[in-house]
């Protein structure tokens, strides 16, 4: 009597799902993912800022970011002509950061991009396969850990010349191995469960095992980690700038604005609050945005 | 007697460890009928699950031969093996580890259909669908995640999964000893169900003497990767030879008053890892009839017919 | 006999994000002197929450009691200072983990595990009486007392245990909590660990509460028995009244048919259909109803009152109201 009426309900509910379509899987992401206002305060703030900083040309001439005159240096923001007031040579500051801001966005999420990548074939070849493949891996990796993150950019950055497309190499170089390790502890524990084994049980191939089943299961902590590291990204840029290699001023980016105002900072603080500000408000964006997908891609954190 | 489907000949499995080889299995030959079940009974680290693996390939055995409805699976490139890998599933013990997180219901038993492609892709929903309705999961569960779900609607997707490629052959993991006393009861049920209707043969790996006893048709008690005992249910429960499986059985609290206060043999020591084990009886360290000859192998003595034991004491008259 | 612990009407809550979950509707429960209560019960029948209650050691910001009362002996648990229950704890109550490798520190030596409770509640005691303690009673437990320095991850699982449960013992508690002492451990360990309990309870002649799912254990290792389901208990009495099986709670008696035996021939076992009562949005009357065959309108209505069958047998089912036929 009962199951009758069980077989009953479910056979209704049975035609009412097959009706509607089931929701696909991104889309159900962006579902969670609209949620976290957070994150979405997030995404509008950095889509703001990269479409500011790339239609840059359109609104401020070019000749603004370089066109000195010690007539005009430290004036105050909120001047006319200069909204963000200008430094020791008289340059505009807001036409320098959004300028700037084309380089530095750029390079942040080129290099943390590049590191993502890397750290999951990597660290996800190490930990999946073990072993040898493992033990090489891993080696390597901490020989890199060892050495200072800058000092390995300056030697790579030596070995193959100047160039902002060879800074970026030269910076996720020196992201990677911490990547590989994050992935790698996640697919060493992940690798153990049983519902690898039974993905295996029934012939999955193991390039098939890790992209179906492994990769989607450490997405959580990598994606903190790389968006964590985005802002130190942005610095490094700076310091690399300051020591002479990658960006070189007077290109500006907002590191090299930080470091080249340094001395004046004391009397001048707009010139350091003002692009700090805007450094800060990326990588916040961006951080934001890292934990909202995280919490998007979990399904347990369906509603 | 139906046929003989699943069989293993001298079959181990060895792995390395920092003090030697860890003997997980060693040595086992074992048969299973068409529709039949064997359940195969010890206690942890007793390399019981060690052997489904092997049976299955999940570990590469070190020696010894599994044969397939008479055919040798061991050594076949993957290619050759996946139509016997269809055949062959297996239901893992716990309902939590065992199913992908990020994957619903619908795409978990999905999953084996895409991989192997036993149907075409137009006819995979209603595979699936019918199976886990034949596995009481309704189609709302269709869009549920494992997480949303408790350890018995759990073990239904786990066992909707391997019965989606239509096996003939599964080996069933400690199935429902991750589960709550009501809920064990209905899993087993639909186990038994499923073998009735589709002429299922399993492997019922488990430490639950009474589970055991329930489902199962033959019986195999393993101690540190060996097989002490091997018999019929019927003919185990009544005439148990082996000490190590008198104790077993002593050892199992029951509901039945009347037995309270029976005469329990309490094995002493516990079990040790089969790290480069010495020849001959690995129990006789805990058994309370040990005497020099135990330390000599012990192989097993068909005492009655088809019943093997592997003890001197048990062989002897 | 007087009663130790006394829980009355116990409603326990959990406040988590998106719900509040209803651990304890309504627990009543209480423990006589020198005995052993089995407490049997499923996931989520409100178990360990029982004994996290008992200690005070709910977790904080999520765990709250609501209503009701704990008393041990005269002092009533849930008004006592921190003060007190940290002289309770260990001293006059002691709780026996499920997982034996989680109860023990990985980096501290055994020995000075179980001398730290020595620590806490004899401040005053010799460390050479401390140290002659500790050695006694890792012996009693079946250890040798130069394995004291030794490490846990040195240790078996059955061999942790019974340092578990030697640290629960060291101060003599007058009562035990076990929350499924044995779960974790193999059938043959399992019946050592159990034949330790029952020989150790004797000699200090304390109470215990011993947690478990397993009917069996509880049969064969206790004296009076209760049945939780769902935050409360549905039945409770001796042994012998609850195990003769003429008057059962639909629940229990469901329990009793669903595990397999060594006796009995059925083909099939008769599981309880359906699944738990989901904690966040139990039912409003009785826990039971939707998986209970007997299940009638007053059953769905309100919840069922305890209905005494027996002297000391209380089973808490609208089929035992008085001048109703029973079963």
């Amino acid at each position: 009597m009962r199951k009758g009426r069980e077989k009953k309900m479910s056979n209704t509910a049975s035609k009412k799902i097959s009706t509607s379509n089931r929701k696909g899987q991104m889309k159900q992401v962006w579902f969670r993912f609209r949620k976290n206002k957070l994150a979405m305060i997030g995404l509008v703030v950095i889509t703001i800022l990269i479409l500011a900083c790339l239609s840059a040309s359109l609104y401020i001439p070019y000749e603004k970011v370089y066109t000195q005159s010690i007539r005009d240096a430290f004036i105050p923001p909120f001047s006319e002509g200069h909204i963000f007031g200008t430094d020791q040579f008289g340059r505009d500051l807001f036409a320098r950061i959004m300028y700037g801001g084309r380089i530095s966005l750029f390079a942040g999420l080129v290099t943390i991009g590049i590191a993502f990548v890397m750290g999951i074939i990597l660290g996800g070849s190490a930990g999946f396969f073990g072993g040898k493949t493992d033990t090489i891996i891993m080696r390597f990796c901490d020989i890199l850990m060892s050495v200072p993150g800058i000092l390995l950019s300056m030697t790579i950055v030596a070995a193959l010349g100047q160039g902002l497309g060879k800074m970026l190499i030269a910076m996720s170089v020196s992201l990677i191995p911490r990547q590989a390790r994050t992935v790698r502890a996640a697919v060493l524990t992940l690798r153990g469960q049983e519902f690898v084994e039974a993905a295996r049980c029934y012939g999955t191939r193991n390039s098939t095992i890790i992209f179906r089943h492994i990769i989607p299961n450490v997405m959580g902590p990598l994606i903190i980690g790389v968006m964590s590291g985005i802002g130190g990204q942005i610095l490094q840029i700076a310091s690399l700038g300051f020591l002479g290699i990658g960006i070189a001023p007077p290109t500006p980016e907002w590191g090299t604005i930080i470091s080249e105002n340094q001395s004046n900072i004391l009397f001048y603080p707009y010139l350091g609050l003002v692009p700090g500000l805007f450094i800060m408000v990326a990588v916040l964006s961006l951080n934001f945005i890292g934990d909202g997908l995280r919490d998007a891609l979990d399904p347990k954190q369906k509603n | 007697m139906s046929n003989v489907l699943v069989e293993t000949k001298n079959l181990k499995k060895y792995f390395p460890h920092r003090l030697g080889m860890v003997h997980a299995v060693d040595d086992v030959s074992l048969t299973i009928r068409e529709g039949e079940t064997l359940g195969v009974v010890g206690e942890s680290g007793c390399g019981k699950s060690t052997l489904g693996r092997a049976i299955l390939r999940l570990h590469e055995p070190t020696s010894g031969d599994v044969l397939y409805d008479g055919k040798s699976i061991i050594g076949l490139k993957s290619r050759e093996f996946r139509p016997f890998q269809t055949k062959m599933q297996m239901v893992f013990q716990d309902p939590y580890s065992s199913l992908d997180p990020r994957m619903s219901v619908f795409d978990l038993v999905a999953d084996p259909l895409r991989i192997c492609k036993t149907v075409p892709k137009a006819q995979l929903p209603e595979k699936v669908s019918e199976t886990m309705e034949l596995c009481g999961l309704p189609a709302t569960y269709n869009n549920v995640y494992p997480h949303e779900m408790d350890g018995g609607r759990r073990q239904r997707v786990g066992l909707a999964r391997a019965l989606v490629l239509d096996p003939k052959f599964i080996v069933c993991d400690e199935p429902v000893s991750a589960l709550d006393v009501s809920i064990q009861a209905q899993i087993l049920n639909l186990l038994m169900d499923m073998q009735e209707q589709r002429k299922l043969a399993y492997m019922f790996i488990t430490h639950d003497l009474c589970v055991v006893r329930h489902i199962s048709n033959d019986i195999m008690v393993m101690y540190m990767g060996q097989v002490v005992e091997y018999a019929k249910k019927e003919e185990i429960f009544a005439h148990q030879a082996h000490p190590y499986t008198k104790a077993l059985l002593s050892a199992i609290p029951t509901t039945d008053l009347s037995r309270r206060n029976r005469e329990r043999h309490v094995l002493k020591g516990e079990v040790s890892n089969p790290i480069n084990p010495k020849p001959g009886c690995r129990f006789a360290p805990r058994c309370p009839y040990a005497t020099a000859k135990c330390s000599e192998p012990q192989p097993l003595v068909e005492i009655a017919p088809n019943h093997f034991v592997a003890c001197h004491e048990c062989s002897k008259g | 006999m007087e009663n130790l612990l006394e829980i009355k009407d116990l409603n326990v809550i959990y406040k988590t994000d998106e719900a509040i979950v209803h651990a304890l509707n309504g627990f009543t429960l209480s423990v006589k002197k020198g005995e052993t209560l089995g407490l049997v019960g499923e996931t989520g029948a409100g178990k360990t929450t029982m004994c996290l209650s008992t200690l005070r050691l709910l977790p904080d910001q999520v765990g709250e009691v609501v209503s009701g009362s704990i008393k041990y002996r005269n002092i009533d648990i849930l008004k006592a200072s921190k003060k007190e229950m940290l002289k309770l704890r260990g001293a006059e109550i002691s709780m026996i983990f499920q997982d034996p490798m989680s109860g023990l520190n990985p980096v501290m030596r055994v020995g000075d595990q179980i001398k730290e409770v020595l620590n806490l509640h004899f401040p005053d005691m010799s460390p050479k009486d401390k140290d002659a303690r500790v050695d006694e009673v890792l012996t009693l437990v079946g250890i040798t007392p130069e394995r004291k320095d030794q490490f846990p991850h040195q240790f078996s699982g059955g061999m942790k245990q019974r340092v578990v449960i030697a640290m629960a013992l060291v101060a003599e508690p007058k009562l035990l909590l076990a929350d499924e002492p044995t779960t974790a451990l193999d059938v043959t360990i399992q019946a050592q660990i159990l034949a330790l309990m029952r020989e150790l309870k004797e000699k200090f002649d304390s109470a215990m509460v011993l947690v478990t799912h397993d009917l069996g254990i509880v049969a064969e290792f206790c004296e009076s028995v209760a049945v939780a389901y769902a935050g409360e208990i549905v039945e409770s009495g001796t042994i012998e009244q609850v195990f003769a099986r003429d008057k059962n709670h639909p629940y229990t008696k469901g329990l009793f048919n669903c595990i397999p035996d060594l006796t009995s021939t059925a083909p099939r076992l008769t599981p309880i259909p359906g699944y738990m009562a989901n904690p966040r949005d139990l039912p409003k009357g009785c826990k039971f109803a939707n998986r209970c065959a007997h299940c009638t309108e007053k059953c769905m209505a309100a919840v069922p009152e305890m209905q005494e069958v027996a002297p000391g047998h209380f089973i808490k089912c609208n089929l035992f109201e008085k001048g109703a036929s029973g079963q």
